[in-house]
């Protein structure tokens, strides 16, 4: 802890050097109340959408899925739809059931990456999950091998878990034979059980009073549980295509954040799971809303300590999804359609982990892109993660900083940003004047 | 035919010197054994842990900041009884190598023997290529690399720092 000569008291969390993000939050207080929280989040997409121009159609795929290692299959997926748009490409249905099959397993993976070594030890009380192995290994372990099953689907579909490099504009590079997708079925079984009984388990967890108001934002269709492909719907009664993203939705500079701030028509907004829950409950497999029941989830959930609770039901659905969509799969008559030499600008945007991600691009009639814009779900969120802890924190401001430090890291953790990923990612400074 | 020993290389390729570990690993793939695997990574704990659980050998690059001359190498050999969390090392990572070694021995799977070869970084900032000091101490970790797997017929004559335990 350090004293600067401002007045202002600047907590220094410790942890390591971060390249896939950074993250940093400042609280200003006057007279015991909360003047202004504002949350820093250093994003890569900026970069890319400036190195994705002049470049070939057919580089999206390997190029944004280094966006972020979490989640490629988000970015490529977002990113392909968007070229197949530009240039009118229909795809076949086996290859879109492969590409919700590749989704599931990042879904998978995803969450329990999150649940298991990120946000359950905030509720458990522990420093890392590190920790809680030492106490608890066999339920580490079991959040370890869901999180395997995750990893191989998109070892099996993409090539490898990270940075997939079997995926192409228009499809894949190679599709799989039936007989390759049994071994992971078998393990799938075992998945969807122990994701049931991750609902059970983090179900049991205290969860702060917290309501999350404004806008839930996703993906929405009659026919599925929207994943990778959808209209756009809101809460609040909004209904668009996703070519009418940017007329509804924007982003803006703010001082302290090298992020893009997401910023809607209709006001503040959140995406995510919670927002996917809320409004696509619905389309969720009668198993998944059985199991909602019995962990005591409603059909509307609106307490963003919740959503540990809706990303391990996600999670029971990502796995049944996925074996769903393997007994019915027939190999399509070509992995990838063809792409004609045709320009326009194209819009895509699927359900990454963490929230809806929006890409356009404008290709010329050679291939080659023009214009890049990729909206992250972070970057959506941010707003109303710092509206949200405005009361977060005014709630607390007897704590002292390191307890408040820790207390914020667990709601930032509600939203599954890309700076999450760090055990400690948080450099709180709070100006208490 | 299960793998003898594993090679990790963690790293981002558009992030400069962060992509020096990959460029090292592209440069030692073909010149190890058939039972050595090559592998990149993000530095996601669960997945190294995937990696290199039970393996008899794991060499793990990684950009290291250690606070010395840019493009310098170190050689850093496990000790399964030290506490690597409180090591020193920094890697470039948000979640990195020393998290994935205590949650790998925390559940019990590590490799039976690991050594970390770390590539001190110049700049860590967004683009492609690598700082002129970093892409000059290349050959050097792919050597070291080399060493660890037994492969010193392939040694170049570059002068590196000696191996050090984690302390």
């Amino acid at each position: 802890m350090t004293h600067s000569n401002t007045g202002s008291r600047t907590l220094s969390v410790a942890s390591l050097a971060r390249v896939e993000g950074e993250g940093g939050m400042h609280v200003v207080v006057r007279d015991g109340e909360v003047r202004d929280v504002e949350l820093r989040i250093f994003e890569p997409p900026r970069f890319f959408e400036a190195f994705l121009r002049g470049r070939a159609y057919s580089e999206v795929p390997d190029i944004t899925a280094r966006i972020c290692g979490i989640c490629p299959v988000a970015y490529q997926m977002s990113a392909c739809q968007a070229v197949e748009n530009a240039t009118g490409v229909s795809i076949d249905a086996q290859v879109r059931a492969l590409r919700r099959l590749l989704y599931c397993g990042e879904w998978i993976e995803s969450h329990a990456l999150h649940i298991y070594l990120l946000h359950a030890p905030d509720f458990l009380g522990y420093e890392s999950s590190i920790d809680l192995a030492r106490d608890h290994r066999d339920i580490v372990e079991r959040g370890l091998k869901l999180k395997k099953v995750g990893n191989d689907i998109l070892n099996l579909l993409g090539g490898r878990a990270i940075h997939p490099v079997n995926v192409r504009v228009g499809g894949f590079y190679k599709a799989p034979e039936i007989a390759d997708l049994q071994p992971i079925a078998e393990r799938l079984r075992w998945a969807r059980d122990a994701s049931i009984a991750t609902a059970r388990w983090v179900a049991t967890f205290d969860f702060p009073d917290l309501t999350l108001e404004g806008d839930l934002v996703a993906l929405h269709s009659e026919h599925e549980y929207a994943i990778n492909e959808g209209r756009i719907a809101s809460t609040s009664g909004l209904d668009i295509s996703v070519s009418e993203f940017s007329e509804h939705f924007g982003e803006e500079h703010v001082a302290h954040s090298t992020a893009l701030h997401g910023r809607a028509r209709a006001g503040a907004f959140t995406v995510g799971p919670l927002a996917r829950y809320n409004l696509n409950f619905d389309q969720l497999p009668q198993m998944v809303k059985q199991v909602a029941a019995e962990v005591g989830v409603g059909q509307e959930c609106r307490n963003p300590f919740q959503s540990i609770v809706v990303r391990a039901l996600e999670t029971v659905f990502a796995c049944d999804e996925a074996l769903r969509i393997i007994e019915a799969y027939e190999p399509p008559e070509k992995p990838a359609s063809d792409i004609p030499a045709v320009g326009g600008t194209g819009h895509g945007a699927t359900e990454a982990p963490r929230g809806l991600l929006y890409h356009r691009y404008t290709v010329d009639a050679a291939g080659i892109i023009s214009d890049a814009v990729i909206v992250p779900p972070t970057a959506q969120n941010q707003p109303s993660i710092e509206h949200g802890l405005r009361q977060f924190v005014q709630d607390r401001l007897h704590l002292d900083d390191p307890e408040l430090t820790r207390q914020c890291e667990q709601a930032i953790r509600n939203y599954d940003p890309c700076i999450s990923c760090a055990t400690h990612f948080l450099d709180l400074t709070v100006d208490r004047g | 035919m299960s793998a003898s020993a594993v090679v990790i290389g963690i790293g981002n390729r558009y992030r400069r010197d962060d992509g020096s570990a990959l460029r090292v690993i592209d440069a030692v793939a073909g010149r190890v054994p058939a039972s050595t695997v090559v592998l990149e990574s993000d530095g996601e704990p669960a997945r190294l842990i995937d990696s290199w659980a039970d393996v008899p050998l794991a060499v793990v690059v990684e950009t290291v900041r250690q606070g010395s001359l840019p493009g310098s190498v170190t050689g850093i050999e496990w000790d399964e009884h030290a506490a690597p969390a409180h090591s020193g090392e920094h890697g470039s990572h948000s979640l990195g190598i020393l998290e994935a070694i205590a949650l790998g021995r925390a559940v019990g799977r590590m490799p039976h023997a690991l050594r970390i070869v770390g590539i001190e970084p110049q700049d860590l900032g967004w683009g492609e290529g690598l700082s002129d000091a970093v892409a000059g101490s290349i050959d050097s970790a792919a050597d070291l690399v080399l060493d660890y797997l037994g492969c010193t017929a392939h040694r170049t004559p570059a002068q590196i720092d000696a191996p050090s335990p984690i302390a």
